[in-house]
Protein backbone atom coordinates (compact mmCIF):
# COMPACT_ATOMS: atom_id res chain seq x y z
CA UNK A 1 0.00 0.00 0.00
CA UNK A 2 1.25 3.69 -0.83
CA UNK A 3 0.35 6.66 0.51
CA UNK A 4 1.64 10.03 -0.96
CA UNK A 5 0.82 13.45 0.49
CA UNK A 6 2.13 17.40 0.53
CA UNK A 7 5.31 17.92 1.98
CA UNK A 8 4.08 19.95 4.78
CA UNK A 9 1.37 17.72 5.90
CA UNK A 10 3.54 16.65 8.96
CA UNK A 11 5.21 13.31 9.84
CA UNK A 12 8.55 11.77 8.37
CA UNK A 13 9.80 12.21 4.56
CA UNK A 14 9.70 8.49 4.07
CA UNK A 15 8.08 6.02 6.28
CA UNK A 16 8.30 2.66 5.40
CA UNK A 17 6.15 -0.01 7.09
CA UNK A 18 6.75 -3.77 7.39
CA UNK A 19 7.72 -3.74 3.50
CA UNK A 20 7.83 -7.01 1.64
CA UNK A 21 7.86 -7.02 -2.01
CA UNK A 22 7.51 -10.68 -4.03
CA UNK A 23 7.35 -11.24 -7.76
CA UNK A 24 6.49 -14.30 -9.66
CA UNK A 25 9.20 -15.22 -12.02
CA UNK A 26 9.41 -13.87 -15.00
CA UNK A 27 9.29 -17.68 -16.76
CA UNK A 28 6.06 -18.54 -14.82
CA UNK A 29 4.19 -15.36 -15.86
CA UNK A 30 0.51 -15.60 -17.32
CA UNK A 31 1.11 -13.96 -20.83
CA UNK A 32 -1.79 -15.55 -22.65
CA UNK A 33 -5.46 -16.80 -21.83
CA UNK A 34 -3.86 -20.06 -23.52
CA UNK A 35 -1.51 -20.43 -21.14
CA UNK A 36 -3.73 -19.39 -18.60
CA UNK A 37 -6.05 -21.90 -18.89
CA UNK A 38 -3.91 -24.69 -19.81
CA UNK A 39 -2.34 -23.67 -15.64
CA UNK A 40 -5.96 -23.73 -14.43
CA UNK A 41 -6.16 -27.10 -16.03
CA UNK A 42 -2.93 -28.87 -14.73
CA UNK A 43 -4.24 -26.72 -11.17
CA UNK A 44 -1.26 -25.11 -10.87
CA UNK A 45 -1.61 -21.16 -9.97
CA UNK A 46 1.35 -19.25 -10.36
CA UNK A 47 3.90 -21.38 -7.41
CA UNK A 48 7.65 -19.99 -8.49
CA UNK A 49 7.44 -16.79 -6.24
CA UNK A 50 10.46 -14.61 -5.34
CA UNK A 51 11.05 -12.66 -2.22
CA UNK A 52 13.36 -9.20 -3.62
CA UNK A 53 12.38 -7.59 -0.11
CA UNK A 54 11.58 -9.26 2.78
CA UNK A 55 9.93 -6.82 5.79
CA UNK A 56 11.81 -3.51 5.77
CA UNK A 57 11.17 -0.56 8.12
CA UNK A 58 12.45 2.42 8.64
CA UNK A 59 11.49 6.26 8.86
CA UNK A 60 13.45 8.99 7.05
CA UNK A 61 13.29 12.77 8.79
CA UNK A 62 12.82 15.87 6.33
CA UNK A 63 16.88 16.48 4.80
CA UNK A 64 18.12 13.12 6.41
CA UNK A 65 20.73 11.10 3.91
CA UNK A 66 20.43 7.70 3.96
CA UNK A 67 23.00 5.32 2.09
CA UNK A 68 21.65 1.59 0.89
CA UNK A 69 24.48 -0.67 0.38
CA UNK A 70 24.48 -5.05 -0.32
CA UNK A 71 25.37 -7.07 -2.91
CA UNK A 72 23.26 -7.60 -6.23
CA UNK A 73 20.06 -8.68 -5.87
CA UNK A 74 19.76 -7.91 -2.19
CA UNK A 75 16.34 -5.80 -2.88
CA UNK A 76 18.46 -2.22 -3.09
CA UNK A 77 17.02 -1.65 -6.55
CA UNK A 78 13.43 -2.90 -5.72
CA UNK A 79 13.29 -0.74 -2.34
CA UNK A 80 13.91 2.18 -4.10
CA UNK A 81 11.44 1.62 -7.00
CA UNK A 82 9.04 1.15 -4.63
CA UNK A 83 9.57 4.60 -2.97
CA UNK A 84 9.19 6.05 -6.33
CA UNK A 85 5.78 4.38 -6.76
CA UNK A 86 6.62 1.65 -9.59
CA UNK A 87 5.99 -1.50 -8.17
CA UNK A 88 3.25 -1.69 -5.37
CA UNK A 89 4.72 -3.55 -1.92
CA UNK A 90 3.05 -6.78 -1.81
CA UNK A 91 2.74 -6.55 2.01
CA UNK A 92 3.72 -3.01 4.27
CA UNK A 93 2.77 0.53 4.13
CA UNK A 94 4.88 3.31 2.07
CA UNK A 95 4.47 6.63 2.90
CA UNK A 96 6.03 9.87 0.96
CA UNK A 97 5.55 13.68 1.61
CA UNK A 98 6.79 15.59 -0.74
CA UNK A 99 7.48 15.72 -4.47
CA UNK A 100 10.00 12.46 -5.40
CA UNK A 101 12.31 12.35 -8.03
CA UNK A 102 13.80 9.08 -9.22
CA UNK A 103 16.77 8.08 -11.06
CA UNK A 104 16.50 4.55 -11.45
CA UNK A 105 18.90 3.71 -13.98
CA UNK A 106 21.04 4.93 -16.58
CA UNK A 107 18.86 6.86 -19.33
CA UNK A 108 15.63 6.17 -17.88
CA UNK A 109 12.71 8.46 -19.54
CA UNK A 110 15.23 9.65 -22.15
CA UNK A 111 14.38 9.27 -25.64
CA UNK A 112 17.29 8.51 -27.47
CA UNK A 113 16.08 10.23 -30.68
CA UNK A 114 15.77 13.70 -29.28
CA UNK A 115 18.31 16.44 -28.47
CA UNK A 116 19.73 16.23 -24.91
CA UNK A 117 17.47 19.97 -25.27
CA UNK A 118 14.21 18.43 -25.97
CA UNK A 119 15.04 15.40 -23.24
CA UNK A 120 15.84 17.81 -20.34
CA UNK A 121 12.32 19.10 -21.14
CA UNK A 122 10.50 15.72 -21.69
CA UNK A 123 12.28 14.67 -18.65
CA UNK A 124 11.00 17.18 -16.71
CA UNK A 125 7.50 16.79 -17.68
CA UNK A 126 8.14 13.25 -16.42
CA UNK A 127 9.15 14.54 -12.91
CA UNK A 128 5.84 16.19 -13.26
CA UNK A 129 7.34 20.24 -13.86
CA UNK A 130 5.96 22.04 -17.05
CA UNK A 131 7.61 23.44 -19.84
CA UNK A 132 7.64 27.30 -17.98
CA UNK A 133 9.03 26.22 -14.99
CA UNK A 134 11.82 23.94 -16.95
CA UNK A 135 12.13 26.44 -19.24
CA UNK A 136 13.79 28.78 -16.10
CA UNK A 137 15.99 25.90 -14.96
CA UNK A 138 16.99 25.36 -18.34
CA UNK A 139 20.17 27.24 -18.42
CA UNK A 140 21.76 25.83 -14.94
CA UNK A 141 21.00 22.60 -16.58
CA UNK A 142 22.74 23.37 -19.37
CA UNK A 143 25.57 24.19 -17.69
CA UNK A 144 25.48 21.75 -15.18
CA UNK A 145 25.98 19.09 -17.61
CA UNK A 146 28.83 20.74 -19.49
CA UNK A 147 27.36 18.69 -22.37
CA UNK A 148 27.79 22.53 -24.37
CA UNK A 149 27.41 21.92 -28.21
CA UNK A 150 26.64 17.69 -27.48
CA UNK A 151 22.59 19.16 -25.80
CA UNK A 152 21.86 20.21 -29.58
CA UNK A 153 22.72 16.64 -30.53
CA UNK A 154 20.29 13.04 -30.51
CA UNK A 155 20.96 11.29 -27.44
CA UNK A 156 22.28 8.24 -29.52
CA UNK A 157 24.65 9.79 -30.33
CA UNK A 158 25.62 10.32 -26.61
CA UNK A 159 27.97 7.86 -24.42
CA UNK A 160 27.11 6.23 -21.34
CA UNK A 161 28.78 8.71 -19.06
CA UNK A 162 27.00 11.96 -21.09
CA UNK A 163 23.71 10.19 -20.79
CA UNK A 164 24.52 9.87 -17.09
CA UNK A 165 25.50 13.31 -16.61
CA UNK A 166 22.30 14.78 -18.19
CA UNK A 167 20.04 12.93 -16.12
CA UNK A 168 21.73 13.78 -12.96
CA UNK A 169 22.03 17.50 -13.55
CA UNK A 170 18.05 17.67 -14.55
CA UNK A 171 17.42 15.23 -11.22
CA UNK A 172 18.89 17.57 -8.97
CA UNK A 173 17.54 20.92 -10.33
CA UNK A 174 13.88 20.18 -9.81
CA UNK A 175 14.09 20.94 -6.62
CA UNK A 176 12.38 17.51 -5.64
CA UNK A 177 11.76 16.85 -2.18
CA UNK A 178 12.91 13.57 -1.67
CA UNK A 179 15.29 12.45 -4.16
CA UNK A 180 16.28 8.87 -4.89
CA UNK A 181 19.43 8.01 -6.63
CA UNK A 182 20.27 4.61 -7.96
CA UNK A 183 24.22 3.68 -8.94
CA UNK A 184 23.82 7.15 -10.80
CA UNK A 185 27.56 8.31 -9.99
CA UNK A 186 28.88 4.87 -10.97
CA UNK A 187 29.86 6.57 -14.85
CA UNK A 188 30.71 9.74 -14.68
CA UNK A 189 34.17 10.50 -14.33
CA UNK A 190 36.00 11.65 -11.03
CA UNK A 191 35.69 15.85 -12.27
CA UNK A 192 31.90 15.34 -12.54
CA UNK A 193 31.17 12.63 -9.56
CA UNK A 194 33.22 15.64 -7.45
CA UNK A 195 30.88 18.17 -8.85
CA UNK A 196 27.60 15.82 -8.29
CA UNK A 197 28.24 15.28 -4.46
CA UNK A 198 29.03 19.13 -4.08
CA UNK A 199 25.32 20.06 -5.77
CA UNK A 200 23.80 16.87 -3.54
CA UNK A 201 25.51 18.81 -0.38
CA UNK A 202 23.61 21.72 -1.83
CA UNK A 203 20.75 20.21 -2.33
CA UNK A 204 20.38 18.49 1.00
CA UNK A 205 21.06 21.56 2.37
CA UNK A 206 17.89 22.95 0.87
CA UNK A 207 16.10 20.38 3.03
CA UNK A 208 15.79 17.72 0.00
CA UNK A 209 15.51 13.61 1.44
CA UNK A 210 18.11 11.75 -0.68
CA UNK A 211 18.30 8.15 -0.39
CA UNK A 212 21.47 6.71 -2.75
CA UNK A 213 21.92 3.33 -3.43
CA UNK A 214 25.52 2.64 -4.20
CA UNK A 215 28.61 0.10 -4.17
CA UNK A 216 31.10 3.09 -3.77
CA UNK A 217 31.01 3.02 0.21
CA UNK A 218 33.21 5.97 0.39
CA UNK A 219 31.14 7.74 -1.67
CA UNK A 220 28.36 6.84 0.79
CA UNK A 221 30.03 7.39 4.10
CA UNK A 222 30.76 10.83 2.58
CA UNK A 223 27.19 11.81 1.53
CA UNK A 224 25.38 9.58 4.33
CA UNK A 225 25.37 10.06 7.75
CA UNK A 226 23.09 7.20 8.11
CA UNK A 227 23.26 3.48 6.28
CA UNK A 228 21.28 0.32 5.63
CA UNK A 229 22.80 -3.09 4.66
CA UNK A 230 20.56 -5.27 2.58
CA UNK A 231 20.91 -8.73 2.19
CA UNK A 232 18.92 -10.93 0.97
CA UNK A 233 15.88 -8.85 0.93
CA UNK A 234 16.18 -7.95 4.58
CA UNK A 235 17.85 -5.05 6.11
CA UNK A 236 20.44 -6.54 8.75
CA UNK A 237 21.71 -3.45 9.85
CA UNK A 238 20.64 -0.35 10.23
CA UNK A 239 22.76 2.77 11.62
CA UNK A 240 25.79 5.45 11.34
CA UNK A 241 27.52 4.69 7.73
CA UNK A 242 31.21 3.98 9.28
CA UNK A 243 29.75 1.31 11.56
CA UNK A 244 27.95 0.05 9.01
CA UNK A 245 30.42 -0.45 6.15
CA UNK A 246 32.69 -1.57 8.53
CA UNK A 247 30.87 -4.52 9.28
CA UNK A 248 29.48 -4.86 5.73
CA UNK A 249 33.25 -5.01 4.92
CA UNK A 250 34.09 -7.36 7.48
CA UNK A 251 31.42 -9.97 6.45
CA UNK A 252 31.87 -9.40 2.65
CA UNK A 253 35.03 -7.62 1.70
CA UNK B 1 -10.42 11.22 -8.40
CA UNK B 2 -6.81 12.00 -7.04
CA UNK B 3 -5.80 10.29 -10.59
CA UNK B 4 -7.58 12.85 -12.49
CA UNK B 5 -5.76 15.67 -10.22
CA UNK B 6 -2.47 14.21 -10.41
CA UNK B 7 -2.73 13.66 -14.61
CA UNK B 8 -3.70 17.39 -14.74
CA UNK B 9 -0.36 18.29 -13.06
CA UNK B 10 1.64 16.36 -15.56
CA UNK B 11 -0.14 18.17 -18.41
CA UNK B 12 3.08 18.97 -19.52
CA UNK B 13 4.14 15.73 -20.25
CA UNK B 14 0.71 14.49 -22.11
CA UNK B 15 1.61 17.34 -24.40
CA UNK B 16 4.68 15.59 -24.97
CA UNK B 17 3.58 12.19 -25.27
CA UNK B 18 0.59 13.83 -27.66
CA UNK B 19 3.63 15.70 -30.31
CA UNK B 20 5.58 12.30 -29.97
CA UNK B 21 2.70 9.98 -30.97
CA UNK B 22 1.79 12.40 -34.09
CA UNK B 23 5.70 13.01 -34.75
CA UNK B 24 5.98 8.93 -34.99
CA UNK B 25 3.02 8.78 -36.75
CA UNK B 26 4.51 10.27 -40.07
CA UNK B 27 8.01 10.07 -39.55
CA UNK B 28 9.44 9.30 -43.31
CA UNK B 29 6.32 9.85 -44.59
CA UNK B 30 6.31 12.65 -47.77
CA UNK B 31 2.64 12.96 -47.72
CA UNK B 32 2.46 13.49 -43.99
CA UNK B 33 -0.64 14.92 -42.79
CA UNK B 34 -2.24 14.14 -46.39
CA UNK B 35 -2.63 10.63 -45.24
CA UNK B 36 -5.43 11.77 -42.92
CA UNK B 37 -7.81 12.07 -46.08
CA UNK B 38 -6.16 9.84 -48.49
CA UNK B 39 -6.67 6.76 -46.82
CA UNK B 40 -10.37 7.50 -46.05
CA UNK B 41 -10.77 8.38 -49.78
CA UNK B 42 -9.18 5.74 -51.39
CA UNK B 43 -11.61 3.46 -48.90
CA UNK B 44 -14.00 5.28 -50.22
CA UNK B 45 -13.15 5.12 -53.72
CA UNK B 46 -13.08 1.12 -53.07
CA UNK B 47 -16.93 1.18 -51.49
CA UNK B 48 -18.00 3.64 -54.26
CA UNK B 49 -16.92 1.33 -56.91
CA UNK B 50 -18.79 -2.08 -55.26
CA UNK B 51 -21.65 -0.37 -53.87
CA UNK B 52 -22.71 2.19 -57.10
CA UNK B 53 -21.48 -0.25 -60.05
CA UNK B 54 -21.15 -3.77 -59.23
CA UNK B 55 -24.01 -4.12 -56.61
CA UNK B 56 -25.61 -0.86 -56.22
CA UNK B 57 -27.28 0.72 -53.45
CA UNK B 58 -30.50 3.45 -54.14
CA UNK B 59 -28.74 5.64 -51.79
CA UNK B 60 -28.62 9.28 -53.38
CA UNK B 61 -25.23 11.00 -52.52
CA UNK B 62 -23.61 7.70 -51.47
CA UNK B 63 -20.04 8.42 -51.61
CA UNK B 64 -20.16 11.93 -49.41
CA UNK B 65 -22.30 10.27 -46.86
CA UNK B 66 -19.89 7.51 -46.74
CA UNK B 67 -16.91 9.89 -46.42
CA UNK B 68 -18.56 11.84 -43.69
CA UNK B 69 -19.24 8.50 -41.38
CA UNK B 70 -15.96 6.99 -42.37
CA UNK B 71 -13.72 9.84 -40.89
CA UNK B 72 -15.08 9.16 -37.41
CA UNK B 73 -15.40 6.01 -37.99
CA UNK B 74 -11.52 5.34 -39.07
CA UNK B 75 -11.14 7.64 -35.81
CA UNK B 76 -12.39 5.40 -33.54
CA UNK B 77 -11.24 2.21 -35.13
CA UNK B 78 -7.29 3.66 -34.98
CA UNK B 79 -7.47 5.15 -31.49
CA UNK B 80 -8.84 1.63 -30.12
CA UNK B 81 -6.32 -0.40 -32.03
CA UNK B 82 -3.66 2.31 -30.96
CA UNK B 83 -4.67 2.24 -27.09
CA UNK B 84 -5.08 -1.30 -26.92
CA UNK B 85 -1.20 -1.91 -27.30
CA UNK B 86 -0.30 1.74 -25.90
CA UNK B 87 0.32 0.59 -22.01
CA UNK B 88 1.75 -2.65 -23.05
CA UNK B 89 4.63 -0.75 -25.04
CA UNK B 90 5.69 1.64 -22.49
CA UNK B 91 6.26 -1.10 -20.10
CA UNK B 92 9.87 -0.11 -19.89
CA UNK B 93 9.44 3.23 -19.00
CA UNK B 94 7.27 2.30 -16.56
CA UNK B 95 9.69 0.22 -14.98
CA UNK B 96 12.04 3.34 -14.25
CA UNK B 97 9.88 6.60 -13.70
CA UNK B 98 6.76 7.54 -12.19
CA UNK B 99 4.12 9.17 -13.79
CA UNK B 100 0.58 9.30 -13.32
CA UNK B 101 -0.39 5.84 -15.62
CA UNK B 102 -3.44 7.43 -16.91
CA UNK B 103 -1.27 9.37 -19.29
CA UNK B 104 -0.52 7.17 -22.00
CA UNK B 105 -3.94 6.24 -22.70
CA UNK B 106 -5.33 9.91 -22.65
CA UNK B 107 -1.93 10.51 -25.13
CA UNK B 108 -3.58 8.17 -27.16
CA UNK B 109 -6.75 9.47 -27.15
CA UNK B 110 -5.16 13.01 -27.97
CA UNK B 111 -3.56 12.29 -30.39
CA UNK B 112 -5.78 10.69 -32.46
CA UNK B 113 -8.50 13.70 -31.89
CA UNK B 114 -5.74 16.03 -33.18
CA UNK B 115 -5.48 13.57 -36.09
CA UNK B 116 -9.10 13.46 -36.94
CA UNK B 117 -10.02 17.25 -36.27
CA UNK B 118 -7.06 17.75 -39.09
CA UNK B 119 -8.91 15.36 -41.00
CA UNK B 120 -12.29 16.96 -40.31
CA UNK B 121 -10.69 20.47 -41.83
CA UNK B 122 -9.90 18.41 -45.24
CA UNK B 123 -13.38 17.11 -45.60
CA UNK B 124 -14.95 20.26 -45.12
CA UNK B 125 -12.98 21.69 -48.39
CA UNK B 126 -13.93 18.72 -50.33
CA UNK B 127 -17.81 18.76 -49.46
CA UNK B 128 -17.07 22.64 -50.75
CA UNK B 129 -15.69 21.60 -53.45
CA UNK B 130 -18.32 19.11 -54.42
CA UNK B 131 -21.14 21.74 -53.86
CA UNK B 132 -22.66 19.76 -51.09
CA UNK B 133 -25.12 21.75 -49.42
CA UNK B 134 -24.65 20.97 -45.98
CA UNK B 135 -27.81 20.49 -43.48
CA UNK B 136 -26.72 23.06 -40.94
CA UNK B 137 -29.72 22.23 -38.55
CA UNK B 138 -28.66 18.86 -37.46
CA UNK B 139 -25.09 20.44 -36.36
CA UNK B 140 -26.35 20.43 -33.00
CA UNK B 141 -26.58 16.54 -33.04
CA UNK B 142 -23.46 16.01 -34.77
CA UNK B 143 -21.45 17.68 -31.90
CA UNK B 144 -23.88 15.57 -29.59
CA UNK B 145 -22.72 12.45 -31.42
CA UNK B 146 -19.05 13.22 -31.55
CA UNK B 147 -19.37 13.63 -27.57
CA UNK B 148 -21.34 10.02 -27.41
CA UNK B 149 -18.26 8.31 -29.30
CA UNK B 150 -15.78 9.96 -27.63
CA UNK B 151 -17.06 8.88 -24.38
CA UNK B 152 -17.91 5.62 -25.31
CA UNK B 153 -13.96 5.39 -27.14
CA UNK B 154 -11.98 6.76 -24.32
CA UNK B 155 -13.72 4.16 -22.21
CA UNK B 156 -12.98 0.85 -24.78
CA UNK B 157 -9.17 2.57 -25.22
CA UNK B 158 -8.57 2.73 -21.31
CA UNK B 159 -10.32 -1.02 -20.88
CA UNK B 160 -8.13 -2.57 -24.01
CA UNK B 161 -4.79 -0.58 -22.79
CA UNK B 162 -4.78 -2.12 -19.42
CA UNK B 163 -6.20 -5.92 -20.00
CA UNK B 164 -3.73 -5.49 -22.98
CA UNK B 165 -0.99 -5.86 -20.60
CA UNK B 166 -2.04 -8.86 -19.18
CA UNK B 167 -3.01 -10.64 -22.23
CA UNK B 168 -1.98 -9.69 -25.36
CA UNK B 169 -4.61 -11.84 -26.96
CA UNK B 170 -6.79 -8.71 -27.20
CA UNK B 171 -4.81 -6.94 -29.54
CA UNK B 172 -4.68 -9.54 -31.92
CA UNK B 173 -8.78 -10.34 -31.13
CA UNK B 174 -9.83 -6.45 -31.88
CA UNK B 175 -8.73 -6.24 -35.38
CA UNK B 176 -11.60 -8.84 -36.42
CA UNK B 177 -14.02 -6.82 -33.94
CA UNK B 178 -13.41 -4.02 -35.38
CA UNK B 179 -13.59 -5.45 -38.91
CA UNK B 180 -16.73 -7.03 -37.62
CA UNK B 181 -18.35 -3.65 -36.22
CA UNK B 182 -17.74 -1.98 -39.41
CA UNK B 183 -20.35 -4.03 -41.20
CA UNK B 184 -22.71 -3.77 -38.42
CA UNK B 185 -22.45 -0.22 -38.20
CA UNK B 186 -23.81 2.58 -40.54
CA UNK B 187 -20.85 3.30 -42.69
CA UNK B 188 -20.75 1.51 -45.80
CA UNK B 189 -23.76 0.07 -45.70
CA UNK B 190 -26.24 2.78 -44.97
CA UNK B 191 -28.61 2.51 -42.23
CA UNK B 192 -32.05 3.12 -44.17
CA UNK B 193 -31.00 0.20 -46.35
CA UNK B 194 -29.86 -1.70 -43.34
CA UNK B 195 -33.11 -1.10 -41.24
CA UNK B 196 -35.38 -1.37 -44.37
CA UNK B 197 -34.13 -4.51 -45.15
CA UNK B 198 -34.58 -6.05 -41.84
CA UNK B 199 -38.37 -4.97 -41.92
CA UNK B 200 -38.84 -6.70 -45.78
CA UNK B 201 -37.36 -9.84 -44.63
CA UNK B 202 -39.38 -10.53 -41.59
CA UNK B 203 -36.60 -10.44 -39.12
CA UNK B 204 -37.91 -10.24 -35.44
CA UNK B 205 -38.39 -6.46 -33.93
CA UNK B 206 -35.07 -6.54 -31.82
CA UNK B 207 -32.98 -7.21 -34.94
CA UNK B 208 -33.96 -3.51 -35.23
CA UNK B 209 -33.18 -2.80 -31.66
CA UNK B 210 -30.18 -4.37 -31.52
CA UNK B 211 -28.38 -3.02 -34.50
CA UNK B 212 -29.29 0.54 -32.60
CA UNK B 213 -27.83 -0.32 -29.61
CA UNK B 214 -25.05 -0.39 -31.27
CA UNK B 215 -23.34 2.66 -29.31
CA UNK B 216 -21.51 3.61 -32.64
CA UNK B 217 -25.07 3.68 -34.89
CA UNK B 218 -26.52 6.67 -33.20
CA UNK B 219 -22.76 9.17 -33.60
CA UNK B 220 -22.85 7.27 -37.56
CA UNK B 221 -26.40 8.37 -38.18
CA UNK B 222 -25.69 11.47 -36.96
CA UNK B 223 -22.44 12.40 -38.69
CA UNK B 224 -24.81 11.29 -42.17
CA UNK B 225 -27.49 13.79 -41.13
CA UNK B 226 -25.37 16.63 -42.49
CA UNK B 227 -25.81 15.67 -45.74
CA UNK B 228 -29.01 16.01 -47.57
CA UNK B 229 -31.08 12.79 -48.62
CA UNK B 230 -32.06 14.35 -52.08
CA UNK B 231 -30.45 16.63 -54.52
CA UNK B 232 -32.49 19.10 -55.13
CA UNK B 233 -33.12 22.69 -55.72
CA UNK B 234 -34.47 23.31 -51.73
CA UNK B 235 -31.13 20.98 -50.83
CA UNK B 236 -32.98 18.05 -49.95
CA UNK B 237 -35.35 17.09 -47.68
CA UNK B 238 -33.93 16.04 -44.37
CA UNK B 239 -32.56 12.86 -43.41
CA UNK B 240 -33.57 12.22 -39.84
CA UNK B 241 -36.98 12.76 -41.12
CA UNK B 242 -36.68 9.45 -42.99
CA UNK B 243 -34.90 7.95 -40.09
CA UNK B 244 -37.58 8.62 -37.88
CA UNK B 245 -39.93 6.68 -39.97
CA UNK B 246 -37.72 3.80 -39.81
CA UNK B 247 -36.92 3.94 -35.92
CA UNK B 248 -40.22 5.72 -34.18
CA UNK B 249 -38.46 6.08 -31.02
CA UNK B 250 -35.37 7.69 -32.73
CA UNK B 251 -34.23 9.65 -29.77
CA UNK B 252 -34.33 7.29 -26.94
CA UNK B 253 -31.61 5.67 -29.24
CA UNK B 254 -29.74 8.69 -28.37
CA UNK B 255 -30.20 7.98 -24.97
CA UNK B 256 -29.42 4.78 -24.44
CA UNK B 257 -26.12 5.62 -26.66
CA UNK B 258 -25.42 7.85 -23.67
CA UNK B 259 -26.32 5.59 -20.63
CA UNK B 260 -24.02 2.91 -22.79
CA UNK B 261 -21.37 4.93 -23.19
CA UNK B 262 -21.28 6.43 -19.90
CA UNK B 263 -20.85 2.78 -17.92
CA UNK B 264 -18.30 1.98 -20.64
CA UNK B 265 -16.07 4.82 -19.57
CA UNK B 266 -16.61 4.21 -15.90
CA UNK B 267 -15.87 0.63 -16.17
CA UNK B 268 -12.90 1.36 -18.37
CA UNK B 269 -11.99 3.86 -15.36
CA UNK B 270 -12.45 1.28 -12.62
CA UNK B 271 -10.75 -1.78 -14.52
CA UNK B 272 -7.75 0.83 -15.68
CA UNK B 273 -7.43 2.07 -12.03
CA UNK B 274 -7.13 -1.35 -10.43
CA UNK B 275 -4.93 -2.80 -13.00
CA UNK B 276 -2.20 0.10 -12.80
CA UNK B 277 0.05 -0.40 -10.21
CA UNK B 278 1.12 -4.00 -11.52
CA UNK B 279 1.65 -2.48 -15.10
CA UNK B 280 6.04 -2.41 -14.34
CA UNK B 281 5.72 -5.94 -13.11
CA UNK B 282 4.98 -7.23 -16.52
CA UNK B 283 7.00 -7.80 -19.69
Amino acid sequence: MWGASAKDSGGPAVLVEHVSKRFVLPHERVVTIKGAALRALRGRSGADRFTAVSDVSFTLEHGERLGIIGANGSGKSTLLSMIARIYPPTTGRIVTRGRVCGLLGLGAGFNMELTGRDNIFLNGALFGLGTREMAKRYPAIAEFSELGEFLLAPMRTYSSGMVSRLGFSVAVHVDPDILLLDEVLAVGDEHFRAKCLQRLDEVCAGGTTVVLVSHQLAEITRLCPRTIWMHKGEAVMDGPSEEVTQQYLLKCG
Amino acid sequence: MTDLVESWQYRALLVNFIRRDLKVRYKNSFLGFAWSLLNPLCQMLVYVLVFRYLYPVPTPNYSVKLLVAMLPWLFFSQALMDGASSVASQVFLLKKVYFPRLLIPMATMGSNLVHFFLGLAVLAAYLALRGVTVQWVNMPLVVVGLLLQTTFLFGLVLLTSAVCVYYNDIKFMLGTIVQMWLFLSPVMIPPELALHGIESRGLPAFAKALYMLNPMAPPLIAYRSLIPQETGANGGNNYLTLMGHLVPNLSTYYYLCAAISLVVLVIGFLVFRRLQWHFAEQG
